[in-house]
């Protein structure tokens, strides 16, 4: 009997211990082979980080949805404003003018579209007006932002005093964001003799909206711009990169101290 | 008095820094897509031989061929250019993504004589960027065509153009047992074919002078396969003489006045170098029962590639002009051939020989940076463009009971845009001209 007590008491301590084990450390502790391949090496940047956030995120799903309306609405409204489009002529918007009044009168009954319409045909109305703030969501397309929230309606109050603070330096994401802008507009001088010697420095001045103002090559290079056809072709290429990316997209106004003057340095180094 | 002028400047210029501390971006990562380029009908009336349709039309192609450009349809041109010297309305170019926009005119000038020029504009900066007019007569319009090709190359690349060039090659034709191999002429587009030889004797790897107006090739004319010169123009055949064995595998130096050629004799190949003046010759390599052959100078005549089977396999070797310092350069696995030095200097192009398959290759003249530009069946003879950048070569297929199917092939040395070269029947051994004398 003492026995059977005895083995039946180091059982039960035994398979205590065990619980007390795993609840402990967890059961994958007690397995031998799960362990993670984690020795990583962790790679650190030492970045200059800014205190105010990337803006950008947020930025395009309001320039978005701003577009996708305005390119509805801009049709009608075109006809008054007289805005970009030139080459679409005169017949479009006179077919346009009729059409929205056309619709407006069964609208009512119908869907929300006519809703749409509805305000378009508002619009006109007080002609100007509405015309100028159809521009304004274009052109400055932080400005429908201060209307979202308070903090960045200051930050936009600031920016609109102008070249505010020179020392926010950009972060790395907001200049692989204009790198990474440059990749679809610059032809590399592929196949070129030797690719390495050819990297032409552009110096560059931006508008708040990222249109590119001036841009011009580094005065040191001008000599050899004059003297060596392949510099010449490849400071050219880097030039036409510049102006066909403007303007560049998603800088943070607040900084635009730090962007308005570039230098961008097109160097084919990854080139075989 | 000068330290206090130094620290001046030193402070200047550290204010100076300091205000312009603008933000500096390293952009090294771009594409290699085709630059976008419009071209416009060349306006004017011109004449019954040259007609701008047919002018720009021949421009477009060159561009478009070397894979560097895309022409854009012009179905897609929103300005009607209808005066070729008029300022272009940039915007318009630049809403159809256009780069560059080329305009021009030509004009009748009594005769067959006509002018005609072109202006190319940079869309994006706004500017002409280069122009030239010709005076000629009409029925140059192709060369024309090819010689504003060039120009439009080179501004916008930096290289010199190669459209206004020819090449030379061994047009084959007849069944495999009884091949007929002539020597043939065209421009690089393929345009003026003709053949120089009847086919009576067979011949293989014609090489340009630099002059374009001769060539050299091995023909089995009188028996013994022998080096000869032809005069182009003349039409001229001479041989460049008998020796104790077979010669061939020709090329001139950079300025004509010299020639390397193989000479086969008792199970030894050497390298020999000819004054083409006074004839003389000079052994350049002497290696007992080892085959030295495919001889090739460098742009400046100091030095020599060859490929030689001296180390058990056949690889490239490097010696200097007089034959001395010779050095093996290919290391890779396989058999290297028929190696030649780019006009440029800094590569050396070579057939490879690997697993069953033939690959055109280059590599840096002392060895390094080897790469593969192309694999079939049967590729050999690479040839370069006049500016280093392209490669003509012959490429075979395996024909079954027809016969194998031979045809001609550029690429770029990037290892992109390879197309076959229209040739009328069967081709090999294609060499290109240097471009051609103004």
């Amino acid at each position: 009997m003492q026995s059977v007590q005895s083995r039946s008491l180091s059982y039960s301590v035994g398979l205590h211990a065990l619980l007390v084990l795993i609840a402990a450390f967890g059961l994958p502790a007690l397995l031998p082979e799960k362990h993670d391949p984690v020795p990583m090496v962790m790679s650190v940047d030492l970045l200059p980080i800014s205190e105010i956030s990337n803006v950008r995120p947020s930025d395009k799903p309001i320039q978005e949805e701003k577009h996708a309306p305005s390119v509805k609405t801009s049709k009608p409204v075109e006809p008054t404003v007289k805005e970009k489009p030139q080459e679409k002529a005169p017949p479009e918007p006179k077919k346009a003018e009729p059409k929205p009044v056309e619709k407006s009168e069964p609208a009512p009954s119908a869907k929300p579209k006519p809703e749409e319409k509805k305000k378009e045909a508002v619009k006109p109305n007080p002609k100007e007006f509405a015309a100028l703030l159809n521009k304004l969501k274009q052109e400055a397309k932080p400005e429908p932002k201060t209307a979202k929230d308070a903090t960045s309606a200051e930050a936009n109050k600031t920016k609109s005093d102008a070249p505010y603070d020179n020392s926010i330096p950009m972060s790395m994401t907001e200049k692989d964001s204009i790198r990474s802008q440059f990749i679809p507009c610059w032809r590399m001088p592929a196949g070129s003799k030797d690719p390495h010697s050819l990297a032409a420095r552009i110096k560059m001045t931006l508008g708040p909206d990222g249109t590119v103002q001036t841009a011009e090559l580094a005065s040191d290079q001008a000599g050899r711009y004059a003297s060596d056809s392949f510099f010449r072709a490849a400071a050219d290429a880097a030039l036409r990169a510049v102006h066909q990316c403007s303007p560049l997209k998603g800088l943070p106004p607040e900084k635009y101290g730090s962007w308005r003057e570039m230098e961008l340095n097109f160097d084919p180094q990854d080139l075989l | 008095m000068r330290a206090h002028f130094l620290l001046t400047m030193l402070t200047t210029m550290l204010v100076a820094t300091a205000a312009n501390a603008e933000l500096k971006i390293d952009i090294t990562k771009g594409n290699v897509e085709p630059m976008p380029i419009a071209i416009t009908t060349l306006t004017g009336q011109g004449n019954s031989n040259a007609d701008g349709e047919r002018i720009t039309s021949v421009i477009a192609a060159d561009l478009e061929r070397s894979g560097l450009f895309r022409p854009i349809s012009n179905q897609a041109f929103i300005e009607q250019v209808s005066n070729g010297d008029a300022v272009i309305r940039f915007a318009d170019w630049r809403q159809i993504n256009a780069q560059a926009v080329v305009t021009g005119t030509i004009t009748p000038l009594g005769g067959d004589k006509v002018r005609v020029s072109f202006r190319l504009w940079d869309a994006l900066g706004e500017q002409q960027i280069a122009g030239k007019e010709y005076n000629t007569f009409g029925r140059n319009w192709r060369r024309v065509s090819h010689l504003i090709a060039d120009e439009i190359y080179k501004r916008l690349t930096g290289e010199n153009g190669y459209f206004d060039t020819r090449i030379v090659y061994v047009a084959e034709s007849g069944p495999a047992k009884n091949r007929v191999k002539r020597l043939a002429i065209m421009d690089q587009d393929g345009e003026n074919h003709k053949y120089l030889t009847d086919g009576g004797s067979l011949v293989l790897t014609p090489r340009f002078s630099p002059n374009t107006q001769e060539i050299l090739y091995m023909s089995y004319s009188g028996n013994q396969p022998r080096v000869f010169l032809r005069d182009l123009q003349t039409g001229r055949e001479e041989s460049l003489g008998r020796f104790n064995g077979m010669s061939f595998a020709p090329r001139f130096n950079h300025d004509g006045s010299r020639m390397l050629m193989s000479i086969a004799s008792g199970g030894t190949t050497s390298i020999y170098e000819m004054d083409l003046r006074s004839r003389s010759m000079r052994r350049l390599t002497n290696a007992n029962g080892v085959i030295d052959t495919s001889p090739s100078y460098a742009p400046d005549g100091h030095a020599i590639v060859f490929n030689s089977d001296r180390g058990g396999s056949q690889q490239l070797y490097t010696m200097d002009g007089s034959g001395g310092n010779i050095q093996r350069i290919s290391f890779g696995t396989g058999n290297y051939s028929t190696p030649v030095w780019s006009p440029r200097g800094d590569l050396i192009a070579f057939t490879k020989q690997y697993g069953g398959q033939f690959y055109i290759g280059i590599m840096r003249a002392d060895g390094s940076g080897e790469r593969l530009l192309t694999q079939s069946w049967l590729d050999e003879g690479p040839s370069w463009a006049p500016n280093g950048r392209v490669l003509i070569f012959g490429r075979e297929f395996p024909g079954g009971s027809s016969g194998n199917r031979a045809r001609l092939y550029s690429v770029d040395i990037t290892g992109y845009n390879l197309r076959e070269v229209m040739t009328p029947i069967d081709a090999s051994d294609p060499a290109w001209s240097p471009l051609l004398p103004m």
